[in-house]
């Protein structure tokens, strides 16, 4: 079997504590009214705070690169570059 | 003595697009009478199949008429005119509501074709409707049975689930309602239902295609795809929709010259090994993919096992960085305002993606580019690379976590990520259901997945039947 090293990246940065299940109802309330949500419902907000911590979680999964100069890839179009 | 009676001939929904396409330019099928035929395989199935949300008959039937009356003219405008097409639901199509699935567009007409749409009216294709999708051509992975439209369900087992996005892209095409499909693909919605539904589900180098006028989901990740029978179908949509420069305007060539080609002294990568994060495929993919392995060989290819230089999973993290944060940005103001009337999969995606960091967003797109420069540098030197598509056999609605793992446990992001163009492919059946794998190409090198992917299909027997649900 043919093999290739991987790229250069440095390891995930230290994972927040599995255990810790997200803020409580009120931080995240809170967290959503600072941020234009506060509309939302509050089964709505319920399940926001259930998704925090897994988020979090895999937010600080990703690898980061060890080179600062190692951008973050192009993100947008000029949509009227495809238009047909 | 009685003469046995002569066979009935094949209804013309069965023949494929090249076989159609050939019998409409010699004058022995009429649009019309393709037409018909296709909607009345949709009249026969789709009550139980759901792939459409709209069946837009007298449109395309004045379609059909006006094909007919050119090609009688003597104004036959290429391969595709007068063949019968159908668009998921997020496709803008001028005067058809464009719901994606959504209680919050049932209104929405759009005054305009999407540039895709536009290209295929232009050669001459007949537009026959809408297809289903998850909500806004999007989700948590789940199946929730929320929104104002059935799931479509999986024409081999109606029992289960095509996989998402694309639903009723996969479902019209596997059982006959549709010549061909377009779908979308952020991280495996063309790909994924393809496979589900046992059809061909392509995705081009990113640029190749515009994405004008589909609902956007993810800006540095969507991609259009083509849902057809068979490769060479698949080849001859292509080829229409990208003319003869694509949409960032690299030459495109032609794909369908590409089938029929030999892969004898192809090298070809396979990746065999989901790595780590990721479970092993189910028992039936793993024989269907070693056996399709061996007819890629007995062609002459040859192959060299090679692992990814990030794994899938890793690549589905990045993912789920990207897509709900993006997906959170652009659908904001629904969010802010219709929260309640969204089905679960959509909503939960975008507050999930309301609470991801810029931080972590950076840096999902930062390993983007290491993935990207790492699978450009393993395929080198090789023609393709084929690896597993999905890792599971398509799941029965409603049941978890089945269905979730359906969408995520697969081998599709990697090359969302790196923007490598990718086919999905049927590659036998287990106790009824289709199985699947991937050709991943280089960049700009469809042609290469085209040959391969023809090759492998003209060896094997899985094209023989459609669904029949």
């Amino acid at each position: 079997m043919a093999s290739r090293a991987g790229p250069a990246v440095s390891a995930t940065p230290a994972l927040p504590d599995a255990a810790d299940d997200g803020p409580d109802l009120a931080e995240m309330t809170a967290f959503a009214r600072r941020h234009g949500l506060g509309g939302l419902a509050p089964e709505h907000l319920a399940r926001m705070r259930e998704l925090a911590a897994p988020v979090a979680r895999f937010g600080m999964q990703i690898r980061r690169p060890a080179r600062k100069d190692e951008a973050p890839a192009s993100e947008f179009r000029v949509t009227g570059a495809t238009r047909a | 003595m009685t003469v046995p009676a002569r066979p009935a001939a094949p209804p013309p929904w069965t023949l494929t697009l090249a076989e159609a396409s050939a019998r409409v330019a010699r004058g022995e099928l009429s649009p019309p009478a393709l037409l018909e035929s296709v909607l009345a395989r949709i009249e026969a199935t789709d009550d139980r199949v759901h792939a459409y949300i709209r069946v837009a008959a007298a449109q395309a039937r004045e379609a059909a008429a006006q094909a007919q009356a050119e090609i009688a003219a003597g104004r036959w405008r290429g391969p595709l005119h007068g063949l019968p097409f159908a668009v998921k639901d997020t496709y803008d199509v001028a005067g058809l509501p464009a719901t994606a699935a959504s209680r919050l567009r049932l209104d929405h007409v759009p005054a305009h074709d999407a540039a895709l749409v536009a290209r295929l009216k232009s050669a001459g294709a007949v537009l026959v409707g809408k297809l289903a999708t998850w909500e806004f051509g999007t989700g948590n992975a789940g199946e929730y049975f929320d929104l104002p439209f059935p799931p479509a369900r999986n024409p081999w087992d109606i029992a289960r689930l095509t996989g998402g996005s694309s639903t009723g892209a996969g479902a019209a095409v596997a059982t006959g309602m549709a010549g061909f499909a377009l779908g979308s693909d952020t991280t495996g919605s063309v790909r994924l239902p393809a496979a589900g539904t046992g059809t061909v589900g392509m995705i081009c180098t990113p640029g190749r295609l515009p994405l004008d006028g589909i609902l956007p989901n993810c800006w540095s990740l969507d991609i259009p795809g083509v849902f057809t029978w068979t490769v060479e179908d698949c080849a001859i949509v292509m080829d229409a929709l990208t003319g003869p420069q694509d949409a960032a305007g690299h030459p495109a060539g032609s794909l369908r010259r590409s089938v029929g080609r030999s892969i004898a002294g192809a090298r070809i990568a396979v990746v065999d090994d989901p790595g780590a994060g990721s479970p092993r495929p189910d028992a039936p993919l793993e024989r269907g993919f070693e056996a399709a392995l061996a007819v890629l060989e007995s062609l002459g290819a040859t192959l060299v096992r090679v692992r990814l230089p990030i794994p899938a999973a890793e690549c589905l993290a990045a993912t789920r960085m990207i897509g709900p944060a993006e997906s959170a940005a652009i659908h904001e103001r629904e969010l802010v305002e219709h929260a309640d009337r969204m089905g679960f999969a959509l909503r939960d995606k975008l507050l999930a993606g309301s609470l991801v960091r810029a931080v972590d967003y950076l840096a999902a797109q930062r390993l983007r580019r290491t993935v990207a420069d790492g699978i450009d540098t393993l395929l080198r030197g090789f023609d393709a690379l084929v690896t597993y598509g999905t890792l599971h056999l398509p799941p029965i609605a409603g049941v978890e976590p089945e269905t979730s793992a359906f969408t995520v446990d697969t081998m599709y992001t990697p090359f969302n990520l790196s923007g490598h163009p990718s086919l999905s492919q049927c590659t036998g059946f287990a106790d009824g259901l289709p199985l699947n794998w991937q050709i991943v190409g280089n960049r700009f090198d469809e042609a290469s997945i085209v040959r391969i992917a023809a090759a492998y299909e003209a060896a094997t027997p899985w094209r023989r039947e459609r669904a029949q649900p």
